[in-house]
């Protein structure tokens, strides 16, 4: 539970930088030199649909755009804004005009310029709602144009102050992708990846493997370590994790949690860890339509699963219980805030109240996963002990979550992560009509205004704060754990270290002797 | 037993007495026997679970997960702490009632439009038979699959799947033996004596292929429960949480290292369940061959 | 003869276009909408159709049919809607594997067969016979999921001799490529194995019984020449029928050997398309798989009067 000062100057973000960069990880151990050479083999989860960022939208993905692609700024393991291809920025008093100055001499894997008309052309690329981008409802509203100012530096113009710019630029929003490539390949682009990033495209055989190799004309000099990174499609949590076992792989991303006391207790594996991490499982239900409409009723449910048996069955133990969505790691979250007991007392006479006195049924749907379908065998065991009876809907999960937005299933199972500012998610979930807002839930929408038009921490903190206590009453969604975030290496992977928005990231790792 | 009564029973019915006592002849048809035990003992978990698994295969005991077997649970634990012998006893249910509904949906798919088929002859026949053809074209996993993947989840979707993939191969085994059955005799005697065509269906040929349904439902539903497994494996099976072996292989797969038993367990029962229909359904054929030559 | 051949494959034309047709309209019926899949999280209803129209997902569907069949002709299967990939390249990178699997674990049923089943019909009644039926019989009810599983725990993870699962390429590592088969082969090739062998036995058994049979060892040729020359021959006609349906089975049973050791090939691609609702490809894969087995079919027929000289063609 660290908390650090939001640094506000580019001199501050650079020592920032440079610390992060030479000191020890939270997780990885400086160790000897950094040793050139070797392939990473990756145990990759699935779904990876595309690899043009300006068009990604699976998690799978972002584990190989990082390694393939700069972002304009980038995060560090405490969730700081840290320079990436803007090597110093400067926000103006009114907050509504930043200037990004950029890192000289950086050039696409195809040769061409990544200068200030390149990064231009992306931004304005995914603001033009012609190109049906889904990254523009990230910075969309809040960004009026981008500017060059000569070939080194660009300039941000918004409608509004806006402090999640920074924090969105460190994803999908940042990445620059070549424009020449674009005149090339238009829609292809995806299969055809051209970035700035330390590793090229080599191929990539759908639902199998994708394979990159070293980029030599990479600007960070000295970099990358290895040779290249191969990312193997393995779907099964549990298989991933036994080839790490096997030596077949070199690390894996999402194993299996019940997995891992095993893992650790391997020989030549072992297990880096993110706990707590920001990573939460909820289950979520239309707000504005029967039966969930009735507050009484969610309420009820809220009170009646016993969030610490989720994390002894499912997690083994490690993990912990969800009050809402914000982790106690972060800067904005509040240690005030209030969550929901078990209590299959209240759970029954508040279902009485919402009038069901005798008992309540519904159908839940969860994604046919092993874990999924855990999940919900769990849920449906629990509630049968406060007279909820839930009917299992196991949906496949490429379709889930747009069945889910189209409001086909109501009551369904959810995880979310977290964005490097608090407005990146919270804002898509709970303001009114927002494309993310799948419950149909209102009532924060001043809240999340307020605190996403000031840079001043301490307010933006207090705001949140009352956020999270409106939805965690209301409940559109009830929280239930957070999952550690783990990744079962060999030991000669060295320098892996958890970004808090649990995307892995590989470029940086070496393989040791 | 049955098969072998009813192939008696038919042989009776067209005037040719039984020989030796059935029921000596059933015991030493070895793979009828030992095909009857099998197939029974897994009827016999199907229709006893309540009285004889140790616990309710939904009941979970949180501190007790991914447990080896011990004194409580015979067999261990899965991963919500479930008993797995007593899943692997209710799972009998749930295999033996999708496998029965599959191959009595089969039947009265597939009986139908093979007797229709043989009885009409000439185009319609043909039709007929080329569609089924078109059908077993697949194979009857990816058939299942792809009909399961348009239905959505549920049992009745997946009854509805397996039932589908029977039916064409019931259809043409069901015609041949219309077009065989109708040259014969008795068939011509009938229609020469003006009998109408539903009573010549149904008073002479079918009581002749009666025992060949029996035979070709019984081995159906050796490749039912087989199927059944196969899409539960690949997660279009039984919806959760009724214990189904083909699911519980697929969730001990995740867990082989820490206990083998789930995947084990299960995998024995559906291959004793397999056998013992398989073999049966060898077993009834072969007794009905000897009856029919 | 000639004449028959084209007779034949003509006539797989139009049941293949009727199955194309229908798989196209069900697919398009019950499997929804792919859009809004596509777009994820970030979908929203007018983005969703800004690219349905883009996608000319929005036109009746017998239009869409009549497009895509002409494509088709052409050589040009359409898009992956999932990730963009040529279906016609997605299909030929995973043919090789699933090729190279169903040939392997054919040529190993068929050797493995003939084997076990001549020597189950020679021997018959005594305990080889027993111990060969016994094994085909667990191999054709056993679950071939069970049995890869089993095979992985036991050499993947327990003894640790072979890989658990992954696949390269034959013309890059052969001997990976190898190394990496043997498993799914043992895996797909049991149940057929099984299958075949019984077969195989009871053919063998009436070919011994046959009078020319019993004709040839009284004018003295020796039981292998007999076993050989004319048993062997006779029985493999019934054999090769069984083996032309079988194909259509082994290509079931590689959509499980598939999934359970990581192999990149065209069963995975169908359960994965089906989960993806991606058209183009459970189309494709689907068309392709009724000609093969109706091409294969054919074969088979053709092999059959190559065999038996009393089968003759119009």
């Amino acid at each position: 539970m660290r908390r650090r000062e939001f640094l506000r100057t580019t001199a501050a973000a650079a020592a920032g930088y440079a610390l992060a960069k030479g000191g020890a990880f939270r997780g990885a151990e400086a160790a000897a030199a950094p040793r050139r050479g070797g392939t990473l083999r990756v145990g990759w989860i699935p779904n990876a649909h595309t690899l043009d960022p300006h068009y990604s939208v699976d998690f799978a993905e972002r584990h190989v755009l990082y390694a393939m692609y700069n972002t304009l700024v980038a995060v560090n393991p405490s969730f700081e804004i840290v320079p990436e291809l803007a090597r110093a920025w400067k926000i103006e008093p009114n907050g509504k005009v930043i200037t990004f100055q950029l890192q000289p001499g950086v050039r696409f894997h195809d040769g061409t310029p990544c200068d200030a008309a390149a990064v231009k052309w992306n931004l304005d690329f995914i603001l033009d709602p012609a190109n049906n981008s889904p990254t523009q409802k990230l910075i969309g509203p809040f960004v009026d144009g981008v500017q060059t100012a000569g070939s080194a530096a660009v300039v941000f113009h918004l409608k509004q102050p806006y402090p999640g710019l920074l924090a969105a630029l460190a994803e999908r929003p940042g990445f620059m992708v070549s424009p020449a490539a674009w005149q090339k390949y238009g829609k292809d682009l995806g299969r055809h990846p051209v970035g700035t990033g330390p590793f090229e495209f080599v191929e990539w055989v759908s639902d199998d493997h994708v394979a990159l190799r070293r980029f030599g004309g990479y600007w960070d000099q000295g970099k990358p370590y290895l040779d290249g990174i191969v990312y193997r499609v393995i779907p099964d949590p549990a298989v991933r994790g036994t080839m790490v076992r096997t030596g077949e792989l070199d690390t894996a991303s999402s194993p299996d949690p019940k997995d891992i006391p095993g893992l650790e207790r391997a020989q030549n594996v072992k297990v880096i860890t993110e706990n707590p991490s920001g990573h939460w499982w909820a289950t979520q239900w239309r707000v504005d339509r029967p039966p969930f409409n009735s507050k009484a009723l969610r309420q009820a449910i809220a009170h009646g699963v016993d969030r610490d048996e989720f994390v002894k069955v499912m997690l083994g133990g490690r993990g912990t219980v969800a009050k809402g969505p914000t982790p106690s790691n972060v800067w904005w979250y509040n240690d005030g805030v209030k969550g929901y007991t078990y209590d299959p007392a209240k759970a029954k006479s508040l279902l009485a109240e919402a009038g069901h006195p005798g008992g309540f049924s519904a159908e839940f749907a969860t994604d046919n996963t092993p874990l999924g379908l855990q999940f919900a065998e769990l849920l449906q065991q629990q509630l049968r002990k406060v007279n909820v009876n839930i009917t299992i809907n196991p949906v496949n999960p490429a379709d889930m979550y747009q069945q889910v937005l189209a409001a086909k299933l109501n009551w369904a199972r959810t995880d979310w992560t977290l964005r490097g500012d608090p407005d990146g998610l919270l804002r898509i979930l709970f303001y009114t009509g927002n494309f993310a807002n799948s419950t149909g839930y209102s009532g924060v929408d001043r809240l999340l205004r307020d605190a996403s038009s000031t840079y001043d921490r301490s307010i933006r903190k207090k705001v949140y704060g009352e956020i999270e206590q409106r939805v965690i009453d209301d409940a559109p969604y009830v929280w239930l754990f957070y999952v550690p975030e783990y990744e079962p290496t060999r030991t000669p992977v060295q320098n892996f270290a958890w970004i808090p928005d649990s995307v892995p990231r590989y470029r940086d790792l070496w393989l040791a002797a | 037993m049955n098969a072998v009564h009813a192939a008696a029973y038919a042989r009776a019915a067209a005037g040719t007495p039984p020989r030796i006592s059935v029921w000596r002849r059933a015991a030493r048809n070895r793979p009828l026997v030992v095909g009857g035990c099998l197939a029974g003992l897994a009827v016999a978990m199907a229709v006893l679970a309540p009285w004889v698994a140790p616990y309710d295969p939904l009941t979970y005991h949180p501190d007790h997960t991914l447990e080896g077997p011990s004194r409580a649970f015979w067999l261990g634990t899965d991963n919500l702490g479930r008993d797995i012998l007593s899943q692997d006893i209710y799972g009998a249910r749930i295999s033996l009632a999708v496998g029965s509904a599959a191959v009595l949906l089969g039947i009265a798919g597939g009986v139908p439009w093979g007797l229709v088929s043989g009885f009409l002859g000439g185009r319609p026949d043909y039709a007929l038979m080329r569609l089924a053809d078109v059908t077993l074209v697949f194979p009857s996993l990816v058939l299942a699959l792809v009909i399961r993947a348009f239905l959505g989840a549920g049992l009745s979707n997946v009854i509805i799947a397996l039932g589908v993939t029977i039916t064409p191969g019931l259809a043409r085994v069901t015609r041949g033996e219309v077009l065989s059955i109708r040259a014969r005799d008795f068939i011509s005697a009938a229609v020469a004596t003006g009998a109408s065509t539903p009573r010549i269906l149904l008073r002479h040929i079918v009581p002749n292929i009666l025992d060949l349904i029996v035979v070709l439902g019984t081995a159906g539903m050796g490749g039912a429960i087989l199927t059944e497994a196969s899409l539960s494996f690949l997660g279009f099976g039984t919806p959760p949480p009724a214990p189904s072996w083909g699911r519980m292989l697929r969730e001990g797969y995740a867990y082989l290292l820490i206990t083998p038993w789930i995947s084990l367990s299960a995998g024995a029962a559906i291959f004793i369940a397999v056998l013992g229909f398989y073999l049966a359904g060898e077993g009834a054929r072969r007794a009905l061959h000897r009856e029919r030559t | 003869m000639a004449r028959y051949i084209l007779h034949r494959l003509v006539a797989i034309i139009p049941m293949a276009v009727l199955l194309t047709a229908a798989v196209f309209a069900l697919v398009h019926a019950f499997l929804g909408d792919p859009v809004v899949l596509m777009l994820g999280r970030e979908a929203d209803a007018e983005t969703a159709q800004r690219l349905r129209h883009e996608l000319r997902l929005d036109r009746p569907l017998y239009v869409q049919y009549a497009d895509w069949l002409s494509h088709a002709a052409r050589g040009d299967l359409g898009r992956s809607l999932r990730d963009r990939e040529p279906v016609a390249r997605a299909i030929e990178s995973r043919l090789s594997v699933t090729g190279e699997l169903t040939l392997l674990a054919m040529a190993v049923a068929f050797a493995a067969s003939l084997a076990l089943g001549t020597a189950a019909a020679v021997r018959a009644g005594g305990a080889v016979d027993f111990a060969i039926s016994g094994f085909c019989i667990a191999g054709v009810t056993l679950p071939n999921f069970l049995v890869g599983i089993m095979l992985i725990f036991l050499f993947g993870l327990t003894l640790r001799w072979l890989p658990s699962g992954g696949y390269a390429p034959f013309f890059v590592q052969p001997a990976d490529n190898l190394r990496l088969m043997i498993l799914p082969t043992a895996t797909l090739s049991l149940a057929y194995i099984g299958f075949l062998s019984l077969v195989l036995k009871s053919s063998v058994m009436a070919a011994l019984r046959a009078p020319y049979v019993q004709t040839g060892r009284a004018k003295g040729i020796t039981e292998r020449r007999v076993l050989v020359r004319h048993v062997l021959r006779n029985s493999l006609i019934p054999l090769l029928s069984v083996l032309g349906v079988e194909v259509g089975r082994l290509f079931g049973g590689a959509v499980i050997t598939e999934t359970i050791f990581a192999l990149p090939g065209v069963g995975r691609l169908l359960v994965d398309s089906i989960l993806g609702r991606d058209f183009p490809v459970i189309q494709a894969v689907v068309a392709l798989l009724t000609f093969g087995v109706l091409v294969v079919n054919l074969c088979v027929d053709l092999a059959y009067g190559w065999l038996d000289p009393r089968v003759t063609y119009g």
